[in-house]
């Protein structure tokens, strides 16, 4: 007898019943989901921490004065050049880096329509923005240069505002230089720390529990307003805000960087950057591996004990056809074979339908978070190693069954038939 | 009574039939409720810890405090002398103990590295403020000069001291001066607990350490307190008023809100830059972040569990009709249907109460274990061990639920008949 008719002399009785086969299958989709769900959220995370870091703002960092520190220890402009090689010092890759001042909000309390500010030419760069057309502005522009965000551009110079175009703002007259390419709806939602304002989540839970751990209630709306315009820093007075890009994979030493550097300096300031993807990005989270490992052989170790007493039930059930087969010349390799194909054909099932409910789970965990970033891809490398071992305990949950129905002799099972 | 006794015996004695089937189905429940106890004893043994912590900063406090608001032309309103004596004439008849406190951020050294840390100006009176303990020496005292004395934070003597126990770092001078300052040496008279359980985690995971606020940084415990003017004078970043009694926390609570007012009543830090803080409410908002986050936590054990009850209801549904022949004889000798029924049902809940008692040790083994592996916390108490328990039995009452109903449907006549034929 060949494998193949083997093998469909073993998936046959599975597929005869198939809500049995399914139910009883529920130990190894299960296993196989716990394996495999937290793969495919932290893996899609880094992938898009990586691939899209600028799209989702985990390369940016947001330095702003200590409000519960004494007065004194503001940010002043040329904090930025320290800044600059303090981190260029410790090998960090600055992408842009500058400082603004908030002149006025526009809109409510929060700047929601928007925000006049002074800014280092750098600091729309470092802010993540890019331009649809001219250019950014120089150290050698006047007063009265300005970059527009694309909302801006057409709130103060309407739809055909262009470079070159003069607009008026909050009583200035302002010539424009840039306007920067419109923010996408993703970027317009997520705040300084990684989160999205707008998710459910976030208001119910998230935000409160920030406030509890002590990080700062953010009235930033101007940021994501799509409405700010920036106009050369002039004079000394102290900052509202320094903006810095850094590789993902940095962003983490160059916020402690930063902190430490600015301490030195007598600053108070809070180093704010998203909170959830260098965590990703880094280590420590690889140490939740063994709970989920614990979980994934649990959920399998149940799966296959009742996968081996359903096996010795079905072998007593079946004797009359094993002593059939035996008495047709079948050897007690071949019988055994048919379990041991029986348990590994239930198993490969039970894997195909895990994977399905693992990328079922990442989706919904991806749904309901309110960190900006958060996706899931299948994770291949786990999967592999996963149903290696998902098969390797299938097959040794067969091993008993197998093993049974081998030493069943052809004359018993007749015999206890004819009775 | 007698009647249900011999409808148990008979379970017990079907399980005891098939000795390999039954051990089979207890180690499904085994493996189960031993994933039960240990999420359980995870998840809750945090929980608690975190509560029993966080209680530690004083549920008895007020605050008047800078919030840690980040608005772009937010109004700095004061918080000095002035604002101290009004909140000593509005709590006036109160049985309250008001200490203010003033903060630096500071830079200890240590060897070439430094470390940030806050320098928290405190008042022989401000141990009354946290119920956090001294682990050696002494509390700062009215006597104590700039500069000749300081307490730290178990945290900060961890640092400097890395091989020494409290004791022995008395006397012996730290490197810590406020940022942007020279470091002069400042001898150690006493260090605190750490009232933090699980510092290593905390930190390990802490992303928003950079982003915490001056004041808010006190809750991290990693403080150097010195003597009363031995920071700069100025304006105060905290007062603390420890009350008697609840009913004073609220009272008090209203009182000073009449100074510094709130719009907003659904935030615990409100759009100002100074304001009353209930220690409280804060507390009650940590614990019922962690009760949703334990909550959600619960979703791995019912799913584990959940999963068993299929698994073994399916299978018990199937062993059901193995056992037909048997169950007709019983009922031919006059068993009612309710006994057979409660015969499979006591034979599905004894098996899964055998395979939760097993359970019990290897979850504890298993959390063991994990814990070395992930530094992840780990409690195992007697109330947890019971309420795993219970989730055996009901494991066991779910998933005999539907072989005891087709055992009870079973019609005698045509099971022997067909037997016969």
């Amino acid at each position: 007898m060949s494998f193949l008719s083997a093998f469909g002399l073993a998936v046959r009785p599975l597929v005869r019943r198939p809500m049995r086969t399914f139910l009883l299958l529920q130990g190894t989709i299960w296993g196989v989901a716990v394996a495999l769900f937290p793969s495919a959220v932290i893996e899609g995370t880094r992938h898009a921490t990586l691939t899209r870091g600028a799209a989702l703002g985990a390369d940016r960092i947001a330095v702003a004065p200590d409000p519960t520190a004494p007065a004194g220890g503001d940010l002043k402009p040329d904090d930025v050049a320290r800044l600059r090689e303090a981190l260029g010092r410790d090998g960090i890759d600055v992408l842009a880096l500058g400082g603004l001042r908030v002149l006025r909000l526009l809109g409510g309390e929060g700047g929601e329509d928007g925000a006049l500010v002074e800014a280092d030419p750098e600091t729309p760069r470092a802010r993540g923005l890019d331009l649809a057309e001219g250019r950014w502005l120089r150290a050698d522009d006047g007063p009265d240069a300005c970059v527009l965000e694309a909302g801006a551009a057409v709130r103060f110079g309407g739809p055909g505002v262009h470079a070159g175009d003069t607009v008026g703002v909050d009583g200035r007259t302002l010539r424009v230089v840039g306007i920067t390419t419109r923010q996408d709806a993703t970027r317009r939602a997520t705040n300084d720390l990684g989160f999205d304002v707008t998710h459910p989540m976030y208001a119910k839970l998230g935000r409160m529990l920030l406030l509890a751990l002590g990080i700062p209630r953010l009235e930033d709306a101007w940021k994501r307003s799509d409405g700010v315009v920036y106009v050369p820093l002039a004079g000394d007075a102290s900052l509202d805000w320094i903006h810095l890009r850094a590789p993902p994979s940095d962003v983490k030493r160059a916020a402690a960087r930063s902190s430490e550097t600015l301490l030195a300096r007598g600053r108070a300031a809070l180093v704010l950057h998203p909170l959830v993807l260098p965590l990703v990005l880094g280590k420590e989270i690889d140490r939740f591996e063994a709970v989920r490992t614990a979980l994934f052989l649990a959920c399998l170790v149940m799966g296959a004990v009742v996968m081996a007493n359903l096996g010795l039930l079905t072998v007593l059930h079946r004797g009359h056809e094993i002593a059939v087969r035996r008495v047709e010349g079948a050897t007690r390799g071949r019988i055994a074979t048919q379990f041991l194909l029986e348990g590994l054909a239930l198993t490969a099932v039970g894997c195909v339908l895990g994977g399905v409910l693992a990328m079922g789970l990442a989706a919904l965990r991806v749904a309901v978070e309110p960190v900006t970033g958060f996706d899931w891809i299948f994770p291949w490398r786990d999967a592999w190693l996963v149903v290696a071992v998902a098969l390797f305990i299938g097959c040794a949950a067969s091993l008993l069954p197998a093993w049974r129905a081998s030493r069943l002799q052809p004359v018993e099972g007749l015999a206890e038939e004819g009775r | 009574m007698r009647c249900f006794a011999a409808v148990v015996g008979e379970g017990l004695r079907a399980a005891r039939r098939h000795p390999l089937r039954s051990v089979l189905t207890a180690a499904t429940s085994a493996v189960a409720i031993a994933v039960t106890v240990n999420v359980i004893s995870l998840v809750y043994g945090l929980g608690e810890d975190v509560m029993r912590d966080a209680a530690l900063f004083g549920r008895r406090r007020v605050d008047v405090v800078r919030f840690p608001v980040l608005l772009a032309g937010l109004e700095r309103e004061p918080l000095g002398e002035a604002e101290h004596a009004r909140m000593l004439d509005v709590l006036d008849g109160l049985d309250a103990l008001v200490v203010p406190r003033r903060q630096v951020p500071g830079v200890l050294h240590v060897d070439e590295a430094s470390h940030a840390v806050g320098l928290v100006r405190a008042p022989p009176s401000y141990l009354s403020t946290i119920d956090v303990a001294l682990a050696a020496g002494r509390w700062l005292r009215d006597a104590d000069a700039p500069g000749t004395a300081c307490v730290l934070d178990a945290a900060v003597a961890a640092l400097v001291f890395p091989d020494l126990e409290p004791g022995a770092m008395l006397g012996r001078d730290v490197q810590i001066a406020p940022g942007g300052e020279a470091a002069r040496a400042v001898p150690v008279v006493g260090v605190l607990t750490d009232p933090l359980t699980h510092r290593d985690l905390f930190d390990a995971f802490d992303e928003g350490r950079g982003a915490r606020a001056l004041t808010s940084s006190l809750l991290s415990f990693r403080n150097v307190y010195l003597p009363d003017d031995s920071l700069e004078h100025g304006e105060y970043t905290g007062i603390t008023v420890t009350l008697a009694s609840d009913a004073e926390v609220d009272d008090a609570a209203r009182r000073l809100r009449t100074i510094w007012p709130v719009e907003e009543t659904d935030s615990l830090i409100p759009r100002r830059s100074v304001g009353v803080l209930v220690r409280r409410d804060w507390m009650e908002m940590l614990g019922s972040s962690s009760q949703t986050g334990a909550f959600l936590s619960n979703v791995v054990w019912m799913i584990i569990v959940g999963v068993a009850v299929v698994m073994l209801s399916t299978l018990n549904l199937i062993t059901i009709r193995e056992r037909y022949d048997e169950l007709a004889i019983r009922r031919v000798e006059g068993a009612e249907t309710s006994d057979v029924a409660l015969q499979v049902t006591v034979e599905g809940v004894f098996l899964a109460l055998l395979g939760g008692l097993a359970g019990l040790p290897l979850g504890y083994v298993g959390a063991e274990v994990l814990r070395d592996i992930v530094g992840f916390p780990f409690r195992f108490e007697l109330r947890y061990a019971l309420f795993a328990t219970g989730v055996a039995i009901v494991l066991g009452l779910f998933s005999s639920v539907l072989p005891a109903l087709h055992a009870a449907r079973l019609q005698p006549v045509a099971v022997l008949t067909r037997r016969r034929t």
